[in-house]
């Protein structure tokens, strides 16, 4: 379902510097609603840095970012994903110690609306519940969903990684290299798994393996040394003469 | 999720068994043991509700012990001269209050970071306040401290709490009530996001959760409970110096606490039984107690880091993996390595330490309920041969038993 409204995400000259160095050179980019977004870029372009920025974990140089009609830019990533934007992260990042159901538990819990509340039970939010054991069966460790999830393999972690960005009803998903580490097989079946995910909301993702890419994507941006050179869609993006020189020349 | 369980209900039949223990035998020694051993319990739980659940290791937490002591202190004298009217029952809830404050205000700057930040923060606030204590003795009492005394007048039950057996009771009561209701706030969501935070403070942002504030709630629940603790001390004791803010209170808090295992909600209360057992008695018995305490605790940061519960925990698992014959096998293997390194061991100490400190080193010295001569080399002879004796069954069963899970067993516990 498409509406006619503004963009999901829009970002207007954004820069960050480190020091002497410039990572991230005036970017500004609409991420249409409803669209499954790509950003792809050699090693070292800022696509992880351009995450960081958008999510709230780094505050950028200068520049503005919007979520809808809000502006972001510079908000600590809490009150960024209370506002309805999750992310998920290229090297796995979830609560070891604590069962699988837990760590989806805990994503659900703010937006269930636990908050801090210390007076009830946790496992008294019927609701709570009920979704997380949705959702682990959507990610498909129901059989695992009393292990700890540092015991998990490798495939496991990043469906838990997964699973926890998606959880709650975030309007707008970042994924940074969801496939990172995963082989041909399981790229295979998790592609799937992001494209039945991305159903009805916006979909941003950094990603290197270009069949995911081009199977996945509506819109694609090319980012290279801090600077977006194209943004288009798949086929308009195979055709660019500037992104075949500077990015896919030596495959294509 | 059933074990955890099964713990609960362990703990509930020792602390049922602990209340009518006095009731059967009117030993003073066990009524003490067990009053204290209800203030540490307490103290311990609320502890592990920063180190355990939360993940902030505090140098500190003597502070808000203190605050609840000092405030009992006073309340009961103010309710023995008539100037407040509250019942005597009533005081914890006094001490709970003071723990609390203190650590609204002092968590404010204390919870910005976790990790070494604020464990050397905490540290701060530690010497600060006992420093400041002294300071104020008109306040705190100096040297010899703040006395009360808990036979008022006013109390709700018409006991008079004279008897030790009496303020057990009431100790008693408010620990119970303050372990329950910390098994419960661990398990509420401001508890599992407790865990979150330990886990990955990081993650917790991007899940809509403010890490700092998590901290910070929890900071003040075991403010709140610790400074309860105190106020509990102060009605056992009825008398307390500036001592209590130091870090002698808040280093043998943190010991029991990771003694008894930070990973289990119930693990302070072993750890708490032991270090007190360790305490009143190891100290009867040889000089050298502390000594043996510290090797204690570092025997267990080293070979068992999920605690003395985390041994026991894993046990029927143990026996599980290698069945009885097995468990056996290795109980023979190791057990006269540890018996002779022990023995060997607790010799030395006890023969240096007599040589070192007797008024005339050749005084006899009680060793295994022997006398000896400490000056005389063959018990010097028989102590270094047991430590010989200990390192070659050590290197013997290492060598016959290197098979990968003997090498591995202790921490990753599979299964339930």
């Amino acid at each position: 379902m498409m509406t006619a409204s503004g963009p999901a995400l829009s970002i207007r000259d954004l820069h960050k510097d480190f020091g002497a160095a410039q990572i991230i050179r005036g970017i500004s980019l609409d991420v249409r609603e409803g669209s499954f977004h790509a950003v792809i870029g050699p090693n070292g372009a800022g696509k992880s840095t351009f995450f960081n920025l958008i999510s709230g974990r780094f505050a950028p140089t200068s520049g503005k970012i919007l979520l809808g009609d809000t502006q972001i830019s510079g908000m600590r990533p809490y009150r960024i994903n209370r506002l309805g934007l999750s992310r998920s992260f290229q090297i796995t990042n979830i609560f070891n110690e604590m069962s699988v159901f837990e760590n989806i538990r805990c994503a659900l819990m703010w937006p269930g609306r636990a908050g801090y509340c210390f007076w009830r039970r946790a496992s008294g939010y019927r609701r709570i519940g009920a979704e997380a054991e949705r959702l682990i069966e959507e990610i498909g460790l129901s059989a695992r969903a009393g292990e700890k999830a540092g015991n998990l393999s490798y495939a496991e972690q990043r469906a838990l990684e997964v699973g926890m960005t998606i959880a709650g009803d975030a309007r707008v998903l970042l994924f940074d290299e969801p496939t990172a580490g995963m082989n041909h097989n399981e790229v295979e079946q998790f592609s799937g798994f992001l494209r039945k995910v991305a159903v009805g909301r916006t979909v941003m993702m950094v990603e290197h393996d270009m069949n995911v890419v081009f199977s996945l994507a509506d819109r694609v941006s090319v980012l290279v040394y801090g600077q977006i050179i194209a943004t288009g869609t798949p086929e308009e993006i195979r055709q660019d003469p500037a992104v075949r020189e500077a990015y896919l020349g030596a495959e294509a | 999720m059933t074990r955890s369980v099964s713990f609960l209900l362990l703990g509930l039949l020792a602390l049922s068994a602990a209340l009518a223990l006095p009731l059967v035998s009117d030993s003073r020694f066990l009524t003490l043991f067990l009053t204290q051993l209800a203030v540490m319990v307490t103290f311990a739980m609320s502890y592990n509700v920063l180190l355990g659940q939360t993940g902030l290791l505090s140098f500190g937490h003597a502070v808000y012990f203190g605050g609840g002591v000092f405030a009992a202190l006073y309340l009961i004298t103010a309710i023995g001269g008539g100037a407040l009217a509250l019942p005597l029952e009533f005081i914890p809830l006094g001490g709970a209050l003071a723990g609390l404050a203190m650590a609204a205000v002092l968590g404010l700057v204390s919870v910005r970071r976790a990790g070494t930040t604020f464990a050397m923060i905490s540290l701060g606030m530690a010497e600060l306040i006992t420093a400041a204590a002294m300071v104020f003795p008109s306040v705190f009492g100096g040297e010899q401290g703040v006395s009360t005394d808990r036979m008022v007048d006013v109390t709700l039950t018409g006991l008079g709490y004279g008897r030790p057996s009496e303020i057990y009771l009431l100790v008693l009561v408010w620990a119970l009530v303050s372990v329950a209701l910390m098994v419960f706030l661990s398990r509420s969501p401001l508890g599992r996001m407790a865990n979150a935070v330990r886990d990955n403070p990081q993650r917790v942002e991007f899940l809509g959760y403010d890490p700092y504030w998590i901290r910070f709630l929890q900071f003040c629940i075991a403010g709140t409970f610790a400074g309860l603790a105190g106020s509990l001390f102060a009605l056992t004791f009825e008398i307390a110096n500036a001592e209590v803010f130091g870090l002698r209170t808040s280093a043998n808090v943190l010991i029991a606490t990771y003694l008894g295992g930070i990973t289990y909600v119930l693990g302070p209360v072993v750890g708490a039984f032991v270090v007190l057992l360790l305490e009143l008695n190891l100290a009867r018995i040889t000089d050298a107690w502390l000594f043996y305490y510290g090797l204690l605790f570092l025997a267990i940061i080293l070979f068992a880091p999920r605690g003395l519960t985390g041994i026991l925990a894993e046990l029927p698992g143990a026996l599980r993996r290698h069945g009885a014959a097995g468990c056996l096998r290795r109980a023979l293997v190791w057990g006269p390595a540890v018996l002779s390194g022990l023995v060997g061991g607790v010799m030395l100490v006890e023969l240096s330490y007599h040589l070192s400190n007797s008024f005339d080193p050749s005084d006899p010295l009680r060793l295994f309920w022997r006398d000896v001569d400490a000056t005389n080399w063959g018990v010097w002879a028989l102590a270094l041969g047991a430590c010989a004796l200990s390192a070659a069954l050590v290197l013997r069963a290492r060598r016959g038993g290197r098979r990968p899970e003997v090498v591995v067993t202790p921490l990753v516990e599979e299964g339930s």
